[in-house]
C-alpha cells in the first residue's frame, strides 16, 4: 500500500504526490504559495499557527495545509474568500497579544521613514559608508536640515528616560560635515549590482507591496532598476497615499506600535547596553557634529526598532493578508520583556508565537538541556528546563534557533556588520 | 528549602521504570511523596531515566495536579464545575482564602497547612458546592462552614490516625443485610460518618447484621442512602441519612440482643442530643426538613438500566456477586462461540455510538483498528471525564469496576489487543483504586484469557486530556498536546501503534450487547441512537444524580419528571448538556429527545452527558463566561485559534459581565467563535464556542441587556446593588457573617449595606431568615 501515488486538485489544477505527502507538499509542488510559519522542514508537522489553512471543497473544512494528508480525490482551494479570512484572523490574533514594535517610533515619525535606528547603529560604529546609504534610501524628498522638524526626536522614547537621541543632525546626513574626512569615493555606490540588490531589498521588504506586486518586481530587474523604488519612498512619505492600492504606510504606521508608552518596569530593559549618557552637545553648534560626537550620541539609541523588522514572516503575512493588529487588541498589553542571558541571540518572549520550531531544534540536535514549553493555555511560553539561562540552554544551536524563528523573538544580538 | 531523602525519589524510580513513557508516573508518586516536585528530585530523575529536563519541565508545568513550589500540610480543593459555579463555588473559594488569610498570588497559609486551591470538577455535582480535603470529600459546603469544615478535617485526620484499618463485618447466620455506597459523592454526602455509626451501632447493640458495601444507586440528592434488608428480604431505603439516625434506624428493622440493653442506648442517646444542643454547631451537610423522604418513584420509571444494572444491590468489589448477576458470560460466549470478526460484526450491528461525546460509530472504529497494520495493538479506556458537570464515567468505575473490565475485554478479543490501558483522572482516587483491585480479581480469577494484560494510567489535571491523541500523549509521557487527525489513533495511535480508544461507559455496554444481542440495543433508544445513555443530572434541580434513560428520551422528562424540575418559587430555563463542548438549550425547545443528532441539530451536543439544569435566576452571559473561561483555562496552547481566539472571546465576555460592553461586542463574538470553531486543530477549540454561540442563539437578548449595563437574572456582581428592606427584623445575622463587614451591627433596627465594601457574596441573602436582602439592578454608567 506504501508508495501508492494520490492524485489530488488544488485551485483546479491536478497534482500526483507520494503517499503520506501532505497538502502542503503538493500545494508547493504546483509553485503556490501557502503562508507558513511553524512548519519546520524535515521534521514532524506541529500545526499551532494556522496561518496555512485552506479549504477542502468537499466539506468545506478549513484545514491546516502543513500537517493534512493529501488524500486520493481531495480538492484543495487556497484562493477562497473564506481561506484569505481565516488567514487574516488567525495573524490578527496572533497580533493581539504581540508585544513588540516592527519599527522604531522616528522611522514611524519620520516623514520620509528614513531608517533611523538603523542609521544610528552605523554612525555608532562609525560605519559611515552604511550610513550614506540608507540615508540615500530614504530619498526622495530628502529633507534639507532646514525643513526637517525633526518629529523623529518628538516620539523618541529616550524621552521618556531622559532626553531624546538627537537625530536630525543625521537627518540631513548627507550634507553635512559629520563625514568630511571620508574619501568620497566611499560615499557613492557605484556598483550598479549592489544598487540593484540594494532596491530588490527594498521592495522586498518595503510594507505595502501586496505578496503579487512584490513576486513581479522581484521577477523583473528592469522594474526594480527603473528607480520605481523611488514611487514606493513617495508613497511611504505619505505623498501619493490615494494612488496605492494596499495600505497606506501611514495605515502601518498607525497600526504598528503596540508598544507606545513605556512602562516604568521598562526603562531598564530598553536602555541594557545603551549608553547612559546625556545628550551630547556639539562643540560647534552651529557646524553640527563632529564624527566622535554623532558617534557618542548614536550610542544612546535604545534600539526600539526589531532585530528582525526586515526578515520577519509574521510582519510578512500581515502586510500580505491586510491583518489589522488592533482587531483583537484588548485592553491592556504585557510588559515588553528581553532576555540577555546569551552573548549571541537575545530572546523577546512577547514575540513568540509558540510554534516551537526552536524546542524541535534543540530536541533534534540534541541540546543538553535546550527548550522547551512551559505552561499552558494562553500563558504558555517557551523557555530553558527549571528556568536555567538562555546560555545553558542553547549552547550549541543558538543561531539556528534565531534563524528559524519566524520573528522576532529569537534573533542575532548584533546585526551583520558589513 | 528543606532538604529531600534522595532514596525516596531512587526508589519511586525504581518501582516506574527508567523509560520516558514513565514521566507523568515518575511525577505523580514524587508529588504523592513529597506535596510538591522538589528540584533535586527532578534533576536525579533526569539523571537516572530516559527523561530529559526539556520533556520533565514540559510535563511538570502542563498538568495542573503538579507543583513546583512547596504545599501545605493538606490540600483544600475548591470544585469550580458548573453546579458548584452556578451554586457559589466562586464565593466559598474566597472564603477559604479570607479565612486562613491568604493573599495575593499565594495559594498556602502562613502555618503552611492548608493550601487552597481550584479544581475543574471533582464529579460530585449534585452535593454542590462541593470541597476536597486531600482525600476527603464535603458537599453542601457553604461559606459561613469553611472554619467548622476545616477543624472537622483536622478532627478527623487525628481520628484516623488513630484508628485501625479492619472495617467490614462479617458473620455467619446474618438476620439481615445494611447497604451502604461510598463512592466519591456519597462520601462527601457524608456516607463515611453513617459508615463507621453503622459498623459502631451492630457492634454495640450485637446486631446480627451484615453492613454491605454497594455500587452507587446514583441518587446522590438523598445521598448517604442506606437500605436495609430485613430478614424476610424486605428492603427499606433511608435518604439523608446522618450518623446519629443510624441507630434508631437500625432498631426499627433489628432486635438488639437485650432489653436493658436497648433501653441504655435510648437512655444515653436522649442524654447526648440534650448536650449536643446546647454548642452552636453548624453541620457541613445540609439535610432535606424531612429526612425520611420516600424515593419517588418517577424517578426510576423512565430509567433503563445496562451499565447502571445491579445499582445498589452488588457490592463494586464483588465479584462472585457480578458473576451470579451474569457477569463475564458476555466474555466467555465471545471466546467460546465467536470468531473476532463476529464480535465486531455484532457490534456494527448494534448501532452503538462512542458515549465520549462524538457519537462515531464504534462497530467502524473497531473494525478499523481490527484490520490496521500488523504488529502490536493497544486498547484504552478513556476515563478523563473532565468536564465540570459530569460524573458518569466515576460513578461507572466507582461502582461496576468489572462490565468495564468485561468490556475492554471483548473489545481486545475482537481487535487483538494485547494491552488495555484505563486512563483515569487523578481526581477520582477512588476511581483508580477500585478499577486496579478489579484488575487483579479478574487476573487471578483468570478471567481475561490470555494475552490481555489491563493497567491504569493516571491522568494528571489535564481536561485536553479526553482528546484522543492529547491523551495518548500523555499515556506517552508528554505534554498532553492533541495533533491533527488523520492518522486516527486506530491506524497510529499508542507508540505508534493501532489504537481503539473509547469512553468508559462505552465499554459498559459491550458485555450487555454481547449477552443479548445487537436487536435487543436497537429495541431501546431511536433509529439513529440506539440504546441508553447515562446522565449527569444536577444544578437547579429537585432530585439530581446519575440516571440512564433510552436515548430519544425528552429534555422535559428528564428535568420534570426524573429530577421532580426546579426548585419551588423559580422557573425552568435551560439545560446545558455537554459541558464545555456542548450549548444550552432554552426551555421552550425542553421537547425535543435527547440523542446524538437531535441535540446538534439545536447547536449543543451530547458531549459525555452532563447535564445541569438551569433556572430563572442564572445569568446566561456568567454561564456562557463560566465555560469559556473553563475552556480557556484548560487549552494545551497550542494552535492559534484556541490558544489566542478563547481568550479573547473571553475578553468580551468579561467585559459584557463587568457593565463595560460596547456596541458591536455582541457581534464580534459571534464572528470570532466561529472562527475559532472552523481553525482549531482538536476537538476543544472546535467545540468551545458552543457555550457561548447557542446562548447567543436562544438568549441573545440577555448579551443585549449586559450592553445596555443590566443583568436580567441579577448574578453580575457589577451590574447588582445588595439591598436590605423594611422586611427586616434587626435579628443581626447578616451583619455577623458579612465576610467584610460592609452590614453595621444594629440590633432590632433595620440593618443597612455599605455599598463601597460590600464584595457581593451572597452571604446576606442566604442567611436572612425574612428574606430582606434583596437584589437590584444596578447600571454602572448611570
Amino acid at each position: 500500500m506504501s508508495g501508492s501515488i494520490i492524485n489530488v486538485s488544488i485551485d483546479g489544477r491536478p497534482v500526483a504526490v507520494a503517499e503520506g505527502a501532505t497538502v502542503l507538499d503538493a500545494a508547493r509542488e504546483l509553485g503556490i504559495d501557502v503562508p507558513t510559519m511553524c512548519y519546520l522542514k524535515d521534521a514532524k508537522p506541529f500545526t499551532s499557527c494556522m496561518v496555512c489553512l485552506v479549504e477542502d471543497t468537499a466539506s468545506q473544512k478549513l484545514l491546516p495545509a502543513c500537517s493534512s494528508l493529501a488524500q486520493d480525490g481531495m480538492t484543495i482551494r487556497t484562493d477562497t474568500a473564506q481561506v484569505h479570512e481565516a488567514r487574516q484572523r488567525a495573524l490578527e490574533l496572533l497580533l493581539s497579544e504581540h508585544v513588540g514594535d516592527c519599527e522604531g517610533p522616528c522611522r514611524c515619525a519620520c516623514p520620509v521613514h528614513l531608517d533611523i535606528p538603523r542609521l544610528l547603529r552605523a554612525v555608532g560604529r562609525a560605519d559611515w559608508r552604511s550610513a550614506r546609504s540608507i540615508v540615500d534610501d530614504a530619498q526622495p524628498p530628502c529633507v534639507g536640515e532646514q525643513d526637517c522638524k525633526a518629529p523623529c526626536e518628538r516620539v523618541c522614547r529616550r524621552n521618556q528616560v531622559d532626553a531624546a537621541v538627537s537625530n536630525s543632525h543625521y537627518g540631513s546626513i548627507s550634507s553635512r560635515s559629520v563625514i568630511p574626512s571620508l574619501p568620497r569615493d566611499l560615499l557613492i555606490i557605484e556598483n550598479t549590482g549592489d544598487l540593484l540588490r540594494q532596491a530588490q531589498h527594498r521592495l522586498s521588504t518595503s510594507l505595502e507591496m501586496t505578496d503579487q506586486t512584490r513576486h513581479e518586481c522581484l521577477q523583473n530587474e528592469n522594474c526594480c532598476a527603473a528607480v520605481s523604488i523611488r514611487a514606493v519612498v513617495r508613497c511611504v512619505a505619505g505623498l501619493d497615499v490615494e494612488a496605492t492600492a494596499g495600505p497606506s504606510v501611514e495605515a502601518f504606521v498607525r497600526n504598528v506600535s503596540v508598544i507606545g508608552k513605556l512602562m516604568a518596569e521598562e526603562h531598564p530593559v530598553m536602555m541594557r547596553d545603551v549608553s547612559a549618557a546625556s545628550r551630547v552637545v556639539a562643540v560647534d553648534p552651529d557646524g553640527g557634529y563632529a564624527a566622535d560626537e554623532a558617534t557618542r550620541e548614536a550610542a544612546r539609541c535604545m534600539h526600539c526598532d526589531c532585530r528582525k523588522g526586515h526578515d520577519c514572516a509574521l510582519r510578512d503575512y500581515a502586510i500580505a493578508y491586510e491583518a489589522d493588529q488592533r482587531h483583537y487588541a484588548g485592553g491592556g498589553r504585557r510588559p515588553f520583556e528581553q532576555i540577555t542571558q546569551h552573548a549571541d541571540i537575545l530572546y523577546e518572549p512577547g514575540k513568540c508565537i509558540r510554534c516551537g520550531i526552536c524546542v524541535r531544534i534543540t530536541e533534534r540536535e540534541r541540546e543538553p538541556l535546550g527548550l522547551t514549553f512551559i505552561g499552558r493555555g494562553f500563558d504558555v511560553r517557551i523557555g530553558v528546563p527549571f528556568e536555567g539561562s538562555l546560555a545553558e540552554g542553547l549552547r550549541e544551536v543558538a543561531r539556528d534557533c534565531a534563524e528559524a524563528c519566524p520573528t522576532g523573538a529569537l534573533c542575532v544580538r548584533k546585526e551583520a556588520q558589513q | 528549602m528543606s532538604e529531600i531523602d534522595i532514596s525516596q525519589v531512587d526508589a519511586i524510580i525504581d518501582g516506574c521504570g527508567t523509560a520516558r513513557s514513565e514521566a507523568i508516573t515518575i511525577l505523580t508518586s514524587i508529588q504523592d511523596c513529597f506535596h510538591y516536585l522538589p528540584q533535586e528530585a527532578l534533576d536525579r530523575v533526569c539523571e537516572r531515566t530516559d527523561c530529559t529536563p526539556a520533556q520533565l519541565y514540559g510535563v511538570a508545568t502542563f498538568y495542573s495536579h503538579f507543583r513546583l513550589q512547596p504545599a501545605g500540610a493538606h490540600r483544600v480543593k475548591v470544585c469550580i464545575g458548573t453546579a458548584c459555579h452556578v451554586k457559589g463555588a466562586g464565593a466559598v473559594y474566597d472564603a477559604f482564602r479570607r479565612h486562613l488569610a491568604i493573599e495575593g498570588d499565594d495559594d498556602t497559609d502562613a502555618d503552611r497547612l492548608f493550601t487552597v486551591e481550584k479544581v475543574a470538577c471533582l464529579g460530585c455535582c449534585m452535593l454542590a458546592p462541593a470541597v476536597q480535603i486531600d482525600r476527603t470529600t464535603y458537599g453542601h459546603v457553604t461559606q459561613a462552614q469553611v472554619g467548622g469544615l476545616l477543624r472537622d478535617f483536622l478532627a478527623a485526620e487525628a481520628q484516623r490516625a488513630k484508628a485501625d484499618g479492619s472495617k467490614v463485618l462479617r458473620g455467619a447466620g446474618v438476620a439481615g443485610e445494611v447497604r451502604l455506597c461510598r463512592c466519591t459523592s456519597c462520601e462527601a454526602a457524608g456516607a463515611g460518618a453513617v459508615w463507621e455509626a453503622t459498623h459502631a451501632a451492630i457492634q454495640a447493640l450485637h446486631l446480627n447484621v451484615r453492613l454491605q458495601l454497594v455500587g452507587c444507586t446514583g441518587l446522590s440528592f438523598e445521598a448517604p442512602l442506606l437500605e436495609v434488608v430485613g430478614e424476610g428480604g424486605d428492603a427499606f431505603r433511608y435518604g439523608m441519612v446522618r450518623a446519629d439516625d443510624v441507630e434508631a434506624t437500625l432498631l426499627r428493622h433489628f432486635q438488639p440482643a437485650g432489653l436493658h440493653r436497648r433501653v441504655t442506648t435510648r437512655a444515653l442517646r436522649w442524654l447526648d442530643r440534650c448536650v449536643d444542643s446546647f454548642e452552636e454547631h453548624e453541620a457541613p451537610f445540609r439535610y432535606a426538613a424531612d429526612i425520611r423522604e420516600t424515593i419517588a418513584s418517577p424517578y426510576w420509571q423512565r430509567q433503563d438500566h445496562i451499565v447502571l444494572d445491579g445499582a445498589g444491590e452488588v457490592g463494586p468489589l464483588d465479584l462472585t456477586a457480578y458473576r451470579a448477576r451474569g457477569g463475564f458470560e458476555a466474555l466467555q460466549r465471545c471466546h467460546a462461540r465467536y470468531t473476532p470478526d463476529e464480535v465486531i460484526e455484532l457490534i456494527t450491528a448494534s448501532g452503538l455510538r462512542g458515549r465520549g461525546g462524538g457519537g462515531f460509530l464504534s462497530g467502524l472504529k473497531w473494525r478499523q483498528t481490527a484490520t490496521a497494520a500488523e504488529g502490536m495493538r493497544y486498547l484504552v479506556c478513556n476515563g478523563d471525564e473532565g468536564d465540570p458537570g459530569s460524573f458518569m464515567d466515576r460513578m461507572i468505575l466507582e461502582s461496576f469496576p468489572f462490565r468495564v473490565i468485561e468490556g475492554m475485554a471483548i473489545a481486545a478479543f475482537a481487535v487483538g489487543a494485547g494491552e488495555g490501558i484505563f486512563y483515569i483522572r487523578c481526581e477520582y482516587p477512588l476511581a483508580v483504586k477500585r478499577v486496579r483491585e478489579a484488575i487483579q480479581m479478574c487476573v487471578d480469577a483468570g478471567l481475561l484469557g490470555e494475552g490481555l494484560t489491563l493497567r491504569v494510567a493516571e491522568g494528571a489535571g489535564a481536561f485536553v486530556c479526553g482528546e484522543e491523541t492529547a491523551l495518548l500523549a500523555a499515556i506517552e509521557g508528554q505534554r498532553g498536546m492533541p495533533r491533527i487527525r488523520p492518522p486516527y489513533p486506530s491506524e497510529q495511535g499508542l507508540h505508534g501503534q493501532p489504537t481503539l480508544v473509547n469512553n468508559v461507559e462505552t465499554y459498559a455496554t459491550v458485555p450487555w450487547i454481547v449477552a443479548h444481542g445487537p436487536d435487543a440495543l436497537r429495541q431501546l433508544g431511536t433509529p439513529g441512537s440506539p440504546g441508553t445513555k447515562t446522565f449527569a443530572l444536577a444544578g437547579r434541580i429537585v432530585r439530581g444524580g446519575l440516571i440512564e434513560v433510552p436515548m430519544g428520551t425528552t429534555i422535559r422528562e428528564v428535568v420534570e419528571e426524573i429530577g421532580g424540575g426546579v426548585g419551588e418559587g423559580h422557573t425552568f430555563k435551560a439545560v446545558q448538556i455537554g459541558g464545555p463542548s456542548g450549548g444550552c438549550i432554552p426551555a421552550r425547545l425542553a421537547d425535543i429527545p435527547i440523542d446524538f443528532d437531535s441535540l446538534h441539530a439545536e447547536g449543543s451536543m451530547m458531549g459525555s452527558g452532563g447535564l445541569v439544569v438551569l433556572d430563572d435566576s442564572d445569568c446566561m452571559v456568567d454561564i456562557a463566561r463560566y465555560f469559556l473561561a473553563f475552556s480557556q483555562d484548560e487549552s494545551c496552547g497550542k494552535c492559534t485559534f484556541c490558544r489566542v481566539g478563547t481568550r479573547r472571546m473571553l475578553d468580551i465576555l468579561e467585559r459584557l459581565c463587568a457593565g463595560e460592553g460596547r456596541a458591536g461586542d455582541v457581534e464580534e463574538l459571534e464572528k470570532l467563535g466561529g472562527w475559532v470553531k472552523a481553525g482549531s486543530l482538536c476537538g476543544l477549540g472546535q467545540t468551545a464556542p458552543n457555550p457561548v454561540l447557542s446562548t447567543l442563539q436562544h438568549f441573545r437578548d440577555e448579551y443585549e441587556a449586559h450592553i445596555a449595563g443590566t443583568c436580567p437574572a441579577g448574578r453580575c456582581k457589577a451590574l447588582i446593588r445588595y439591598a436590605i428592606t423594611t422586611d427586616c427584623i434587626g435579628c443581626t445575622r447578616c451583619a455577623q457573617h458579612c465576610p467584610v463587614d460592609a452590614i453595621p451591627f444594629a440590633p432590632h433596627e433595620r440593618h443597612e449595606i455599605d455599598d463601597e465594601l460590600c464584595i457581593r457574596c451572597d452571604t446576606c441573602r442566604q442567611v436572612c431568615p425574612s428574606n430582606a436582602v434583596i437584589i437590584r439592578s444596578h447600571n454602572p454608567r448611570s
